[in-house]
């Protein structure tokens, strides 16, 4: 997943959720646009912080913190 | 926002696939649903065309095959520039989703008729229209890329991929349904018991059908990540806001503001993928029938629509 990929899918769910809240503040319901919306927001911070957690490289194993591996 | 009656037999579906019950509706079945509700649906489009008057049909016809073409320019560069996709595959869902998708169109009028809200019944006549520009603008965007790699539009097979179009299944029901119903006008009324009264009943079925298959396809979504569901949600609702701008252009009335911005809204999973299959066959069809079948369709059924008609019937 890119960086623009991730500021798309935000900016996606920011535009979705803000359009059901606005519809739900006319009296429209818009509860479902807002999940949907808040569903996007977290599918695309999951995928980001799953795949940002797979890219840290591992350990070496028997490794230790003086050896520099947090 | 009261959801259709239809949609819940599609939520059925759906959870009956994701318990992995063995519930599955005969392949017979179903297809019998597709072509009963393609005929019920040009039937009756047709019986209102022939009460239309050319005048008021011809531009917007030619307004509507506009707004089809121009769908797949919109969705072609977020999918090639922000998804990074190839250009084939990007130019391959773009088609789907300038054109239409009829399941989404027959769940639009459920909606509208159980509501009492009236609508131009000629509306068939717009799902045929908007079938085709979409997928010749689609082979048109992957055309360098086609052609460098010796894919169909070198060769443009263009009569097989004519034939495709006009001649698969689904277009030739709608068409042949709108031309029986347009030659025999009010004369439909003696097949209305049948193609009528039993729409809702089948389309549920269909639906349940649909949900079904649309949850089959989540591991898919998973494995190909965010982006498709961003891009699901974010086309359907910029399709929507431009089918509604232009059903307001043409003056249409609430009903055909909401069933214009369905079109917009739908993406196709039957006429284009086999149109495509011809064209493109270089393309994943996979990546696309997953977006139009199990981000968008759900997301049209089960929050965009009745969403389109409380916010046009708050308007107006």
């Amino acid at each position: 997943m890119t960086k623009a990929q991730l500021l798309f899918g935000m900016a996606v769910g920011t535009a979705v959720a803000a359009l059901g809240i606005t519809l739900n503040a006319a009296e429209i319901t818009g509860n479902a646009l807002a999940g949907t919306g808040l569903l996007v927001l977290l599918v695309n911070s999951a995928y980001w912080a799953l795949e940002r957690r797979a890219a840290r490289p591992a350990a070496p194993a028997g490794a230790t913190v003086r050896d520099g591996v947090a | 926002m009261q959801l259709d009656i239809v949609v819940g037999f599609f939520i059925l579906g759906a959870f009956a696939q994701l318990v992995r019950s063995d519930l599955r509706l005969p392949e017979s079945l179903y297809k019998s649903c597709v072509i009963f509700l393609l005929l019920a649906i040009g039937l009756k489009g047709g019986a209102a065309l022939s009460k239309s008057p050319i005048t008021t049909l011809l531009p917007q016809s030619m307004a509507v095959v506009a707004f089809g073409a121009l769908l797949p320019l919109v969705a072609f560069p977020i999918l090639r520039y922000i998804g990074r996709w190839s250009r084939i595959d990007a130019a391959a869902t773009a088609a789907h989703y300038g054109s239409v998708s009829v399941a989404t169109y027959a769940v639009a009028i459920a909606l509208l008729e159980s509501r009492g809200v009236d609508y131009e019944a000629y509306f068939p006549l717009f799902v045929a229209l908007l079938e085709v520009p979409a997928i010749i603008i689609g082979i048109l965007l992957a055309g360098t890329a086609a052609t460098s790699s010796g894919g169909a539009s070198r060769g443009a097979d263009w009569g097989k991929i004519i034939r495709e179009i006009f001649l698969n299944q689904g277009v030739l029901l709608l068409l042949g349904g709108i031309a029986i119903g347009a030659w025999a006008g009010d004369r439909t009324v003696s097949v209305m018991p049948f193609f009528g009264d039993l729409f809702h009943g089948v389309l549920a079925l269909f639906l349940l059908e649909m949900g079904r298959v649309a949850a089959e396809r989540l591991p898919t979504i998973r494995r190909q990540g965010a982006f498709l569901l961003s891009f699901g949600v974010l086309m359907p609702l910029l399709g929507a806001a431009g089918g509604a701008a232009l059903a307001g252009l043409l003056g249409l009335s609430p009903g055909g503001i909401v069933l214009l911005a369905v079109l917009g809204s739908s993406a196709s999973y039957i006429a284009v993928p086999a149109a495509m299959a011809v064209a493109l066959p270089q393309a994943n069809a996979s990546l696309s029938i997953t977006l139009s079948l199990a981000i968008t369709f759900p997301f049209n059924v089960l929050v965009a629509i009745p969403a389109y008609l409380a916010l046009v019937q708050h308007w107006s």
